[in-house]
């Protein structure tokens, strides 16, 4: 890895960059969901679990220091996204699209029971998105507060986590993998030929 | 980009930022602590003439206006709904109560986060980036995890730039945004794929320039700005520290338990109040764009 030292050092600011301008595009598109974890799990497939790890804490981190402290928390949900994401990288699910999609409902669905807790003890239910009103709607209509936050959040984390899963599988099909430091393992695991890429 | 950081010439300014973490620290320390709003409510007063010192206080009241929806929706929902309050304080239209164990949670943790989100305003507003990263490195934290903090404020607009073209190039060659929802899913990988590329590309760059600057080698490390602790700092230390046993003593040998009802019902319309006024405020320049436009 000393090797690729610095390039590691400009790899994960770049990742904390992606999360950010992530929501742009999604905002022009004007979809529903945050796609706030591509960068994360981008790094996390590209240079390993640890990095992808280091790249969701200081995504939050960063996302603290420049609009509220009330990110911080919810890094625990990056850090299990990222390690997920590197998980089925290594399982080899990323050959197929289904088998991306289901691993993007799974991630989805363990980082909604994280962030219910995180909001659950921390916020007592709430996280400062849009979602807050269903939560606060479903309360009232008298659910408990802990599967109200749950409901609410589930069904747009899964769809979020798909979606981020889905691209970064497709990018890295069509991605001139051989500028990556681990391409061979990419090219094995996305079940490329060795000379795919090379033509873009 | 810059962060909240605002230069002002002001003594919370002038101090090192390690002071500052550990204010936060003692600050996040002491509000789970206590288990009373009212405690909770001294401390949040108490950090008003911090935020006066450090002559921030329209930036501070800005910034705090988002986490008040974060409070009216706590001590609403919770005041009302949350299944341990017992007895009723207070009652609004249509049999809703407001039950006094119920209020005292949801004051508890609204007033946390308060708590907490001033002492990070002032942190955050008062500190530096550059300076942070040194105060970091002389705790002995890695010299690549400062850069790489450090670097994000610089890289972001870069990246935001380059995706601002991307999009207007696919525009430019057909890409409909107003097409059905599927439609724009699929949209999302033309769009990121030559972003992806773009940020490799970038990401090269930057570490053939940091190779070049011997950055993997061993060595000190000098940097432009200078953090020094002054007796500013150990007279804020040992204040803290002198607060910190004070707290300490109160929370476990003794009892003290100063909330009264009125104190609830009070804080819970003061709560309204105050979000009250920023809706208006919302809605008055929403209103006064459409006029004025």
């Amino acid at each position: 890895m000393r090797k690729n030292s610095s390039f590691i050092v400009a790899m994960i600011p770049a990742g904390i960059a992606l999360n950010w301008v992530a929501n742009s595009i999604v905002e022009m598109l004007k979809l529903p969901i945050f796609l706030n974890n591509i960068g994360t799990v981008l790094n996390a497939v590209v240079l390993g679990p640890i990095y992808g790890i280091v790249t969701a804490l200081m995504t939050n981190t960063i996302l603290g220091l420049v609009v509220r402290w009330t990110y911080v928390p919810f890094a625990l949900v990056g850090a299990a996204v990222a390690f997920m994401a590197y998980f089925f990288f290594k399982k080899g699910w990323y050959k197929k699209t289904w088998k991306v999609l289901a691993a993007g409902a799974i991630a989805g669905a363990i980082g909604a029971v994280i962030s219910t807790i995180i909001s659950v003890y921390v916020f007592g239910g709430f996280s400062g998105h849009a979602n807050d009103i269903f939560t606060a709607g479903l309360v009232a209509a008298g659910q408990q507060i802990f599967s109200a936050t749950f409901i609410a959040n589930l069904p747009t984390t899964i769809v979020d986590k798909v979606l981020t899963f889905w691209i970064v599988s497709m990018i890295l099909k069509i991605f001139p993998v051989r500028f990556l430091p681990n391409a061979k393992d990419i090219r094995e695991k996305l079940g490329l030929s060795s000379g795919n890429g090379a033509a873009l | 980009m810059n962060s909240l950081y605002i230069a002002r010439e002001s003594m919370i300014h002038r101090l090192d930022p390690r002071t500052k973490i550990l204010f936060v620290l003692f600050i996040v320390i002491s509000s789970f602590l206590f288990k009373d709003p009212a405690m909770q409510l001294i401390l949040l007063i108490g950090m008003f003439p911090l935020v006066l010192l450090s002559k921030l206080v329209k930036q501070y009241l800005m910034s705090m206006q988002f986490l008040m929806l974060f409070v009216v929706l706590i001590m609403t929902i919770h005041g009302i709904y949350n299944p341990i309050g017992e007895t009723p304080v207070f009652e609004i239209f249509g049999g809703l109560t407001f039950k006094y164990e119920s209020l005292v949670y949801a004051s508890v943790m609204s007033f946390r986060i308060l708590v907490i989100g001033t002492a990070a305003v002032i942190f955050v507003m008062t500190t530096h980036p550059s300076d942070l990263a040194i105060a970091l490195m002389k705790w002995k934290v890695p010299h690549s995890i400062a850069f790489m903090f450090l670097s994000t404020f610089q890289i972001i607009p870069i990246i935001a730039r380059e995706a601002k073209i991307v999009m207007e190039a696919q525009q430019a060659r057909c890409l409909d945004v107003k097409a059905n929802i599927f439609e724009r899913v699929k949209h999302l990988v033309p769009l990121f794929a030559p972003l992806f590329i773009i940020t490799f590309v970038k990401v090269h760059q930057l570490s053939y320039v940091l190779e070049c600057r011997a950055f993997s080698r061993n060595g000190v490390k000098t940097s432009l700005r200078e953090t020094k602790i002054s007796s500013l700092d150990y007279m804020f230390i040992s204040g803290m520290l002198v607060l910190l046993l004070t707290e300490l003593y109160l929370s476990f040998a003794q009892q003290i338990s100063l909330t009264t009802s009125n104190l609830l019902v009070s804080s819970l319309f003061a709560v309204w109040a105050v979000f009250f006024i920023v809706i208006v405020k919302f809605v008055y320049k929403k209103v006064s764009v459409f006029i004025g436009g």
